[in-house]
């Protein structure tokens, strides 16, 4: 398998994007983690999704610019509604809020999408929210760019406010900053940054970028800024990586699972290095470590004995089942013109094709009967001028039948033509007249066919 | 309270069964919904579970569904694992007479030609048909086959009315023949030589050997075949693997498709390949199925210059298309119309 292409042109701009939201969702994923909200980006995602939709229910495009509108409208109102529910003091923790809203929003669009009877593919709603890294266009790469760019310039610019109202609330009203409205902001650029961000990536590398970077962070500096630098190294590294080894795969959950395995290699290392007793730490990282190969390997291979048995079982099921159409054949015929019977004219003329190179008595005695019974006028024509080739009665008397009753103005034109070489002379019959028109022309053929049988 | 619910349904249902005169059909699809109206005529009522533009195997069973198969008297299907839903709606519907096997119950596909039967069943092809590609209705051919299965459902169904059924059936057969063909050419030859020639693959060669009173019949061929002569061998892309049975009939070469396993996104290496491909074998046109997202073609027909064109696969599947024959006008035309435009752009630099 190779592993790595010839190119890494196509990693261009999906890379491009990876930077732009590695740089700005991993500083955001510090307040998220501080702020305990965990799961705000899927719910703003889905609040976004559902405005998406309800501009596609009024019948616009979900992925046009106006249901943006809407997606925005409809995010300012989660980001107001998260703002005044942090500080409520009462019994509903914030997460509670934010599931809610993630459910009801998802509900919603489900209905929404039901409602619409769209023509226009209803299903493309459930696209908003998967996304497709590697096929991102040029002119997306930028409008992201831009958008992280924008949403970062503003969290530098205020990030005294907006520290305070996540690091310090305490302090916030002390010092003139308004919590309600800081968070309100805070919320609002964070859901303009995710609906853009969330058509290209899906919600699932949206939430890995934004809490796997700041996670590792954390577990390894205590100051933001050393927080932020860990998870930016960590974020373009795993999406470099991600990257070059998808790309024969699905490149977001590649990246996903990198990420996930980093979080656990880097996990276990600071168990070990910050443990006071280091013999026990190992024993505990290494246990669990053989617990998990024993799982992933050891098992399949104690359950199944040959190692290999995936591609046996698939190699095994190449032989097709043989044709167990256990048809009566015909006297004197063999088995592969048993369809001399069917139903199916194509199977049908299969069959006769086959048995018409033999010139025995059997065969021809069998297109014969096949030719009594003959439905298809191009089929009886056929069987009519084999069996006279062969000098058999039945040819020149099926050719005068059709004639005397084919309905289909070609075979009539065929069957005289072969008619007259045979015979050497003409009947005058008119092909483009139906034969109760041609009595005259039929007589004659009769009479010549009755002189002939006398010979 | 489900069992009130359920006698509440019954009740509704058995006070419409009074209204309506007639046998009820319920179809999967919409295009068995409009062969079915064609074939019943005025005995039959008629009614689609999925929408023209839906993913015809994934539909949410709704209780609606399921009300409307348990007053049904005929339940046509495709079968062939195409409506993987259809067993939730049977069983929610408590119908016995139209259960899988009993006489009430039709799979329209019986007796199809089928086309990419799998050499080996094995997961690993993601989404497999393991009776072939489902999709065949998108063949004018395969209708006149799916007519007479449900044709012989409804004179299981209504015996009295056997040869209504029968007449009407024979009338849908040519009315296919003559769309397919062509009226002057289906005069000459008749369906049965013609469907017969064009199913074994012969009919354009034959047409273009043979004459009639002096003049080559190619010239005769009208119809759909006669307007595809115009993409005929033109190469296509396309998202879904819906499309073999219409290419296979209409001459139109599906170069690849997007989708490599149906639910996975493509990974870059397909990418890659597929503007490539695009590239260096000159295909200008793109077709996705209206239910399927847009976004990754749009991407493939800007990095290749190629048209993007968001067709129905199913009857009722854009408002102009509103019976199955409105389908084939539409396929068609808008395929002619898409590669005719192609050339031009490519003729003027």
């Amino acid at each position: 398998m190779n592993l790595f292409p010839d190119s890494l042109a196509y990693m261009a701009a999906p890379m491009s994007v990876c930077v732009s939201i590695t740089a700005l969702l991993t500083y955001l994923g510090t307040h998220v983690l501080r702020r305990e909200v965990i799961f705000v980006d899927l719910a703003l995602a889905q609040i976004a999704a559902l405005g998406a939709t309800y501009a596609f229910y009024l019948g616009h495009d979900p992925m046009s610019n106006l249901a943006h509108v809407y997606s925005l409208g409809f995010t300012s109102i989660g980001a107001v509604l998260f703002s005044i529910t942090r500080h409520q003091k009462q019994n509903v923790p914030q997460e509670a809020i934010i599931g809610i809203s993630y459910a009801v929003a998802a509900g919603a669009a489900i209905l929404l999408v039901d409602l619409a009877r769209d023509p226009h593919g209803g299903e493309k709603i459930q696209y908003l929210l998967v996304g497709n890294l590697v096929w991102v266009s040029g002119r997306e790469v930028l409008k992201i760019t831009a958008v992280c760019a924008a949403v970062g310039l503003f969290h530098f610019l205020c990030r005294r406010q907006i520290n305070l109202v996540t690091f310090r609330p305490e302090d916030a009203e002390a010092e003139g900053v308004s919590i309600r409205l800081w968070d309100f902001l805070f919320y609002l650029s964070f859901g303009v940054a995710i609906t853009s961000i969330v058509r290209v990536t899906g919600v699932l590398l949206i939430f890995s970028y934004l809490i796997i970077p700041a996670t590792i962070g954390k577990l390894y500096a205590e100051r933001i800024r050393s927080r932020v630098l860990i998870g930016w190294a960590l974020g373009f590294g795993v999406s470099f990586l991600g990257l070059l080894l998808s790309y024969d795969r699905p490149s977001g959950p590649m990246i996903v699972s990198i990420f996930g395995l980093s979080l656990i290699v880097l996990g276990g290392a600071r168990f070990l290095i910050r443990s006071k007793e280091k013999k026990r730490a190992a024993a505990v990282v290494g246990g669990i470590s053989v617990a998990c190969l024993f799982l992933l390997f050891g098992l399949p291979a104690l359950t199944n004995p040959t190692p290999e048995g995936h591609g046996h079982k698939d190699h095994e099921q190449h032989h097709s089942e043989p044709d167990t159409d256990t048809e009566e054949v015909r006297p004197g015929v063999t088995e592969e013109f048993k369809n001399l019977d069917s139903a199916d004219s194509v199977l049908r003329e299969t069959a006769i094709d086959a048995l018409s190179k033999r010139s025995d008595a059997p065969a021809l005695a069998n297109l014969a009967a096949v030719l009594k019974k003959e439905t298809d006028d191009g089929l009886k024509l056929k069987l009519a001028l084999i069996l006279q080739q062969h000098g058999r009665a039945e040819g020149l008397k099926a050719l005068v039948s059709l004639l005397q009753e084919s309905e289909i103005p070609f075979v009539r034109m065929e069957a005289i033509h072969h008619l007259e070489e045979i015979a050497g002379e003409e009947f005058g019959y008119n092909t483009m007249q139906p034969p109760s028109d041609n009595a005259e022309a039929i007589k004659k053929m009769q009479r010549w066919l009755g002189k002939l049988k006398a010979d | 309270m489900r069992r009130f619910i359920y006698s509440f349904l019954l009740l509704a249902s058995a006070g419409l069964h009074a209204e309506e005169a007639g046998i009820n059909v319920v179809t999967t699809l919409p295009d068995l919904k409009s062969i079915a109206e064609i074939i019943g005529g005025d005995k039959v009522k008629v009614k689609a579970l999925s929408l023209g533009y839906q993913d015809p195997h994934y539909v949410t069973p709704k209780p609606s569904l399921m009300a409307a198969v348990n007053k049904a008297d005929l339940f046509v299907e495709i079968g062939l694992d195409l409506e993987l839903w259809t067993e939730r709606v049977l069983d929610g519907a408590r119908n016995p007479k139209v259960r899988k096997g009993q006489r009430g119950h039709v799979y329209a596909s019986k007796g199809v030609a089928r086309l990419e039967i799998p050499q080996a069943i094995s997961r690993a092809a993601g989404d497999l048909h393991p009776q072939g590609n489902p999709h065949i209705w998108l063949d004018p051919l395969n209708a006149k086959v799916m007519a007479a299965n449900i044709a012989e459902g409804l004179k299981r169904v209504a015996p009295a009315q056997a040869s209504y059924f029968d007449d009407r059936l024979k009338a849908f057969e040519k009315a296919v023949d003559e769309r397919l063909f062509g009226k002057v050419l289906v005069t000459l030859l008749g369906g049965r030589i013609l469907t017969r020639l064009t199913r074994q693959g012969k009919l354009i060669e034959f047409l273009e050997a043979k004459e009639f009173r002096g003049e080559k019949l190619i010239g005769k061929l009208g119809g759909w075949l006669g307007e595809a002569r115009k993409f005929r061998g033109q190469k296509i892309i396309t998202f879904h693997q819906a499309w073999v049975y219409f290419a296979n009939r209409f001459g139109v070469v599906v170069a690849n498709t997007i989708e490599e396993k149906p639910g996975i996104p493509p990974s870059a290496k397909r990418r890659d390949l597929l503007i490539q491909q695009a590239r260096s074998e000159n295909i200008r046109v793109i077709a996705v199925g209206t239910y399927y997202d847009t976004s990754v073609p749009e991407a493939m027909a800007e990095a290749t210059g190629a048209k993007l064109l968001v067709l129905p696969i199913m009857t009722e599947g854009v408002k102009d298309v509103t019976d199955y024959f409105g389908l084939f006008d539409y396929l068609i035309g808008r395929l002619v119309q898409a590669f005719e435009e192609a050339k031009k752009e490519r003729g003027s630099p």
